[in-house]
C-alpha cells in the first residue's frame, strides 16, 4: 500500500479519517461505537476480573508483613468511626426534629445509577468508560462517585449503552468545592491526571490541614456534600491572593470496579 | 488464517489497553500498548493486509476509548507511516539499536502529534471532549516515552517471537 505509491494512499487513508471524523461530529457513528463497545465488554469484562484477581492476590502478598500493623490502626479507627457515628444519628434525628417543626422541606433523594468500570483512557485526559448510557438514564454533566459518596468525575459523552467519565484528576476537570469545617469555597482542579489541587482560597481565609473537601453544589450537576478528598498540604505565599492546597483523594482508580452516576431529581 | 491472529492480537492489545493497562501506570502514566502494537507492526510489516489492519485497529479503538474521535486514528496513522516509511527506505538495518531508535522516534513523534492534535481539535470540539492539555512536563513526557519504550520492545520481541508463524507477513 505505502511501498508504491505511499503518499497518494497515506493522504487516500487521511482523508477516509477526516470524513469519519465529520459522520462522528454528526452523530452517524453512534451505532458502530455501540456496537464496538458491545462486542469488546465481555472481554473487557474478563480481563478485569482477572485483573482484580491477581492485583488483589499480589496486594495481600505484599502487604503480609504489615497486616497486624495495619489491623490495630483500623480497629482504632473503627472505635473512633462509631463514637462519631452515634453522635452523628443523634445530630440528625435533632436535625429532623426541628425542620419538622419550623416547617422545611426534607433533603432531596437522588436516584443513583449503578454503573460497572468497562475500561479506562489516559492517552487523552483521564477518561473511565462505564456501562451505562443514555438508555438507563445517564446525561452529559450528570456525577459519578464511589459507594463512599467520594466523587470520581463527571460523564463527559454519554451513547446509547456506554458513558465517558471526566476524572476529577483530569487537568481540565473543575469543581466546585469548600472545605467542611472552615467553610471556605474554592475550586478542585486536577494535575496532569496525579493529583487535585484547591484554588482560589482567599490568602485570609483558614485552611486546616486533614479537614475534608466537599463539593459546594454551585454546579447544578454536582450535589453539594460529595467529598472530593482531604487537604493534605496548603501552599500559600505572602505575596499573592490566593492561596492554594494539595488535596488527598483516597480513590484507588486502579482498582475501582463500580460507581453510582447521580441522577438528580426534579433538575 | 495467519492475518487473523494478528487481528486477534491486535484485539487483544485493544483490551488490554482498556481494561488493565491502567493497573500498570506509574506516576499517573500507563504504558500505551496500542502504539507499542502499531510502531512495532511498522518495522515489522511487509505485506498490505497488515497496513490495513493497522487502518482497522486504530479507528476502532478510537471509537471505543475516550476523547474526541480522530485524534487518536490520526496520530497512530501518521506514526505508522512516518516510522514504515524510515524502516523501509533509510534505516533499514534490522539490529537491536536501529530498532530501539526506531521504536524511540515512533512514539516521541505520536505524543508531539498527539498534542497537536489537540490543540487543533480543541478549536472546533466542546472543551470538554478535547482541550489541550498545558504541555506536559519533561518530566512527565520523559516518563512517558520510557514506558511507551518498554512496552513497545516487549511487543515488538513478541512479534519477533511469532515471525515464523506470521512469516508470510513480517520480516
Amino acid at each position: 500500500m505505502f511501498s508504491k505509491k505511499p503518499f497518494r494512499n497515506f493522504f487516500l487513508i487521511i482523508a477516509a479519517v477526516l470524513l469519519l471524523i465529520f459522520f462522528n461530529s454528526r452523530g452517524w457513528l453512534e451505532l458502530p461505537r455501540n456496537l464496538v463497545f458491545g462486542a469488546g465488554r465481555p472481554f473487557i469484562s474478563v480481563f478485569q476480573t482477572a485483573g482484580d484477581f491477581l492485583a488483589d492476590n499480589l496486594s495481600f502478598l505484599l502487604t503480609i508483613g504489615d497486616l497486624g500493623e495495619e489491623n490495630q490502626a483500623l480497629k482504632n479507627e473503627n472505635l473512633e468511626l462509631l463514637k462519631n457515628n452515634v453522635a452523628l444519628k443523634e445530630k440528625a434525628r435533632e436535625n429532623d426534629f426541628l425542620r419538622a417543626r419550623l416547617g422545611l422541606s426534607t433533603e432531596r433523594e437522588d436516584e443513583l445509577i449503578l454503573s460497572r468500570v468497562a475500561g479506562f483512557d489516559s492517552e487523552i485526559g483521564q477518561y473511565l468508560l462505564i456501562d451505562k448510557g443514555e438508555k438507563d438514564g445517564v446525561k452529559k454533566g450528570m456525577a459519578a462517585v464511589t459507594a463512599e459518596n467520594f466523587l470520581v468525575g463527571k460523564v463527559a459523552e454519554a451513547s446509547a449503552n456506554f458513558s465517558k467519565v471526566l476524572l476529577i484528576f483530569d487537568q481540565n476537570s473543575v469543581v466546585n468545592a469548600i472545605l467542611q469545617e472552615t467553610r471556605s469555597g474554592g475550586v478542585v482542579k486536577g494535575s496532569h491526571g496525579l493529583t487535585l489541587f484547591l484554588e482560589m482560597i482567599p490568602i485570609d481565609k483558614e485552611i486546616k490541614k486533614d479537614e475534608f473537601v466537599l463539593t459546594s453544589g454551585l454546579d447544578d450537576s454536582l450535589p453539594a456534600g460529595l467529598i472530593l478528598g482531604r487537604v493534605s498540604e496548603i501552599i500559600s505565599k505572602e505575596n499573592e491572593i490566593f492561596q492554594r492546597a494539595i488535596v488527598a483523594s483516597p480513590i484507588d482508580l486502579k482498582n475501582l470496579e463500580k460507581v453510582f452516576v447521580i441522577k438528580r431529581t426534579g433538575l | 488464517m495467519r492475518i487473523f491472529f494478528l487481528a486477534l492480537t491486535a484485539f487483544f492489545l485493544s483490551i488490554f489497553q482498556l481494561a488493565s493497562a491502567p493497573r500498570l501506570a506509574l506516576w499517573g502514566t500507563a504504558p500505551n500498548f496500542i502504539l507499542a502494537g502499531v510502531v512495532a507492526l511498522a518495522i515489522t510489516a511487509k505485506y498490505p493486509a497488515v497496513k490495513w489492519l493497522v487502518f482497522a485497529w486504530v479507528l476502532l479503538f478510537d471509537l471505543a476509548a475516550g476523547g474526541s474521535f480522530g485524534i487518536l486514528s490520526l496520530s497512530f496513522l501518521l506514526v505508522f507511516f512516518l516510522v514504515n516509511q524510515l524502516a523501509n527506505f533509510w534505516l533499514k538495518q534490522s539490529g537491536f539499536w536501529a530498532v530501539l531508535f526506531l521504536g524511540f522516534l515512533g512514539i516521541v513523534f505520536f505524543h508531539l502529534s498527539l498534542y497537536l492534535f489537540q490543540e487543533i481539535f480543541s478549536l472546533f470540539s466542546a472543551p470538554l471532549a478535547a482541550a489541550p492539555k498545558s504541555f506536559i512536563p519533561f518530566l512527565f513526557l520523559g516518563w512517558g516515552v520510557f514506558y511507551d519504550l518498554l512496552a513497545f520492545l516487549a511487543i515488538f520481541f513478541l512479534f519477533q517471537k511469532g515471525k515464523n508463524f506470521f512469516s508470510r507477513f513480517l520480516k
